[in-house]
């Protein structure tokens, strides 16, 4: 919870500044990067505001009516927002990028089952909604809550990045972390506000975090929340697109963070 | 000759120390990262989760005994002789019973027995007390399973007459001043789940009286309220 709200009020707070991209990366590290494996598109659980009490409450009654809608959204997109991730990677930063079903169906994936590497399937992460992962992937990763953003970033990611890399014979190892957060209802909740958040993790082999980039749609569109069409743009694969598009135009621009 | 000695000696010195130290420059430009396997991975990884689907409250039945604390607000009220007047701290009691309609909402009914007393300031202080047996009706608000928010009304009807202890001696008011309170209240609070069924309640509530108690004072109370509730 105590997560939920930080990274609520970091929205919050990065909408108030006008500055909704965040960037951050090691350049020498991540040009190094010739052959990357996109491990893992997930999305996580929708998240809504907490406060005010009644407010809030009632807005998430009628959004606890169309979680089914929600996760049915999500899943039908989720391989398109692969493939924004992906292609981006391709066209920015001229990576060779293994993913999706080509990337299961090699035999160096399938090496990594044989060899007993522990799964966790995201559907055990489930409460009302559900933490959502592109086809024909497996997660490697045991994120507390499903909250994957908060584990890429502060897990110790060395050991995984230098099996991943020698198995998969890649330079380094890519995630996506997409999110929907209601950031802030109206009087007596007939209203909130939505964006959906894109978060791009990568690791090169020898467990450096060097590129973690995240920004959110952005201008928020109002939501009644109890209205699972007026959700459907905002998780559309073209929607997502943008701040993937936000996040490459900083690197290449030269503006990202060291 | 000396000189041509000494000029070879540094330059094998020279040329030794660097194949030496090659191998180490290379080392520390690119770290070492020993191999790693499954197991050891599956090692550092814990358990594989437990699937975290909880049951829905809706149509369940919340029953809960409280006990609340009020918290004097200190010279909110005016008095007609121009001194202070606050409501003290006064202890409520009773059980609350919530049915929820929906997974974040439910309709809540409570009854309870509530003290009050009320201390005016101005050239002395006189304290008035009584008790209420009141009921309180309203609506609840969950924002997630543990957050809840609730607005209502509730009605005391008075126990006795008021009592009114000063420096001057104990006394009774006439029974026929015993006005009901009625007023309105926002409350909100944390529930701590202990078990799947079990609930401890945390939460602030606080009284907007609409009635005249005593003179021309409205009874606002609020009070932080402990319960222990279990979910049917």
């Amino acid at each position: 919870m105590k997560r939920i709200i930080i990274s609520g009020a970091v929205i919050l707070f990065s909408i108030h500044c006008g500055s909704n991209v965040n960037v951050k990366i090691a350049n020498d590290r991540l040009t190094n990067i010739k052959k990357i494996a996109l491990l893992a598109t997930i999305t996580e659980k929708p998240s809504s505001p907490l406060f005010p009490l009644m407010d809030a409450g009632i807005f998430n009654g009628k959004f606890n009516g169309i979680t089914a809608d929600i996760d049915k959204t999500t899943q039908d997109n989720i391989d398109l927002y692969r493939e924004n991730v992906a292609k981006k990677l391709e066209s920015e930063l001229g990576m060779t990028v293994a993913y999706g079903p080509a990337l299961a169906k090699s035999k160096e994936y399938q090496a990594i089952t044989k060899e007993g590497l522990q799964d966790f399937p995201v559907s055990n992460y489930k409460d009302k909604f559900s933490v959502i992962q592109a086809s024909a992937e497996k997660n490697y990763f045991n994120a507390e809550k499903g909250e994957f953003v908060a584990y890429f970033d502060k897990a110790d990611m060395a050991k995984h990045a230098a099996y991943f890399c020698e198995k998969l014979k890649v330079d380094g190892i890519a995630f996506s972390v997409s999110q929907m957060a209601v950031i802030n209802v109206g009087m007596f909740g007939i209203s909130g506000d939505a964006v959906l958040r894109t978060s791009i993790i990568v690791y090169d082999k020898s467990g450096t975090q060097v590129l973690l980039g995240s920004a959110v749609t952005e201008p928020a569109v109002s939501v009644s929340g109890g209205n699972a069409a007026e959700f459907a743009a905002l998780l559309a694969a073209t929607n997502q697109a943008r701040p993937i598009d936000a996040i490459f135009t900083k690197i290449r621009e030269g503006k990202a963070a060291k | 000759m000396i000189c041509k000695l000494f000029v070879r000696v540094v330059l094998a010195v020279s040329f030794l120390s660097s194949v030496w130290a090659a191998p180490a420059k290379k080392k520390a430009n690119a770290p070492a990262v020993p191999s790693v396997t499954a197991a050891d991975l599956n090692a550092t990884q814990g358990e594989v989760p437990k699937p975290q689907v909880r049951e829905s409250v809706s149509g369940k039945i919340y029953l809960e005994a409280f006990g609340a604390y009020g918290i004097t607000y200190p010279g909110i009220l005016s008095t007609p002789t121009g001194g202070s007047a606050a409501f003290n701290g006064d202890p409520r009691g009773g059980l609350l019973f919530v049915w929820h309609w929906g997974s974040a909402s439910g309709l809540v009914a409570s009854g309870y027995y509530n003290s009050k007393s009320t201390g005016l300031t101005g050239g002395g202080t006189l304290t008035y007390k009584t008790a209420y047996l009141a009921g309180s009706l309203g609506f609840r608000f969950y924002s997630n399973e543990h957050f809840y928010g609730e607005i209502g009304g509730y009605y005391g009807n008075p126990l006795g007459d008021w009592k009114i202890e000063s420096s001057i001696g104990n006394f009774s008011v006439n029974s026929a001043d015993r006005k009901a309170d009625i007023g309105l209240y926002i409350a909100g609070g944390y529930l701590f789940h202990i078990g799947e069924k079990l609930r401890l309640n945390l939460g602030i509530n606080l009284q907007i009286g609409f009635t005249q108690v005593q003179g021309n004072l409205t009874a606002n109370n609020a009070s932080m309220v402990l319960g222990l509730g279990y979910l049917f």
